[in-house]
C-alpha cells in the first residue's frame, strides 16, 4: 500500500525554494513518482517531463506538482500557505487555483478580466490550458476503482454474512486488496 | 451408470417468465468466464467441511439476496434470516 504518512510533509512541494535539494531528497521524489509512473523524467535535468496525452493519466498531487513548479519559482515567497497537503484533493484544487500564473503576470487588468482569465486556464475544454482538466483521467480511473470497489463490498456483504461474521471479515479484507491491485499498488 | 462431469451451478432469475433457474454447467465451460472475478470462499482454512441444513440455507440467502440486489421486484419477495441460526449477529 502506498504510504500516504511518508508524502504527508509538504517540504516537498517546493524543494528547492526551501533549500532541500540535497541528493537523498530528490531521489525519494524521483522514487515517489517513479512507483506511480506518471511522469517521465529528463536525463539531463532532472526535471519532468509530461506525458504524451494518451498516457495523461497522472495523479492529482503530481499534476499539481508538476504545474505550480514554475509559479513557485517566481512567486515562492508569496506561495507558503498555498502549498498543497497530500491526498486532499479539496485542498490540491484551492492551491491549484492560487498557484495559477497568469493573473500575477499581467498585472494591469481588472480584477474581473484576471478572474476570467484564471477560470479559463483551469476550465478549458481541451488543449493546454486546463489543470482541472487533466487530471480527469486519473480521477476516472480511481473513480472506476471506487465504485467497484464499493459494488464488491455489498455483494461481499450478500454472500459471506449468512456465513458470520468471520467470514464477513476475511472477504472484506480482499475487496479491499482488489481495490488497491486496481488503483495500481 | 450416467456420467456426470463437475458442475459449477448457475442461478439465473428472469422477468419473462418470472422465474428462477438453475443450470448445471461443466465447470471446465465456466471456468475462463469467471476468472479474475470476485470470488467469495464459503470455507474458512480451519474450518470443518460439512454440508448440514444450515449450511444449505445460508447458501441459498446468499445466493437469493444477491439476485436480489439488482433485481428490486424480487427483493420485496425475500424473507430470510441474514445470519447463521445458532449464531445471532455479533454486531
Amino acid at each position: 500500500m502506498d504510504s500516504v504518512g511518508e508524502r504527508a510533509g509538504a517540504g516537498w512541494i517546493f524543494p528547492e525554494r526551501r533549500g532541500r535539494r540535497d541528493d537523498g531528497h530528490a531521489q525519494r521524489i524521483r522514487q515517489i513518482w517513479s512507483q506511480r509512473h506518471f511522469y517521465a523524467f529528463s536525463p539531463g535535468t532532472g526535471n519532468p517531463i509530461i506525458m504524451p496525452p494518451s498516457e495523461r493519466d497522472i495523479c492529482v498531487e503530481c499534476y499539481m506538482r508538476w504545474k505550480g513548479a514554475f509559479t513557485g519559482k517566481l512567486f515562492g515567497e508569496e506561495l507558503n500557505d498555498a502549498i498543497p497537503a497530500w491526498g486532499e484533493t479539496t485542498e490540491l484544487m484551492l492551491s491549484s487555483q492560487s498557484q495559477v500564473p497568469f493573473p500575477v503576470l499581467v498585472p494591469d487588468l481588472t480584477s474581473s478580466a484576471k478572474r476570467s482569465m484564471l477560470y479559463s486556464s483551469l476550465f478549458a475544454a481541451n488543449g493546454d490550458g486546463g489543470g482541472m482538466v487533466k487530471c480527469g483521467g486519473r480521477d476516472a480511473h480511481e473513480a472506476k476503482c471506487h465504485d467497484m470497489y464499493e459494488t464488491d463490498l455489498d455483494a461481499r456483504r450478500l454472500m459471506a454474512k449468512p456465513r458470520g461474521e468471520r467470514n464477513y471479515a476475511l472477504c472484506k479484507e480482499n475487496a479491499f486488496d482488489r481495490y488497491q491491485q486496481c488503483r495500481g499498488y | 451408470m450416467v456420467n456426470h462431469p463437475p458442475y459449477t451451478v448457475v442461478l439465473t432469475y428472469t422477468d419473462e417468465p418470472r422465474q428462477l433457474t438453475m443450470q448445471a454447467v461443466d465447470s471446465a465451460l465456466v471456468a475462463p468466464l469467471i476468472e479474475g472475478k470476485m470470488a467469495v470462499p464459503f470455507f474458512l482454512d480451519d474450518e470443518e467441511f460439512q454440508f448440514d441444513d444450515e449450511l444449505a440455507r445460508q447458501l441459498g440467502v446468499a445466493m437469493l439476496s444477491v439476485i436480489a440486489a439488482g433485481r428490486p421486484e424480487v427483493r420485496q419477495h425475500l424473507n430470510l434470516t441474514q445470519h447463521p441460526i445458532e449464531r445471532p449477529p455479533e454486531d
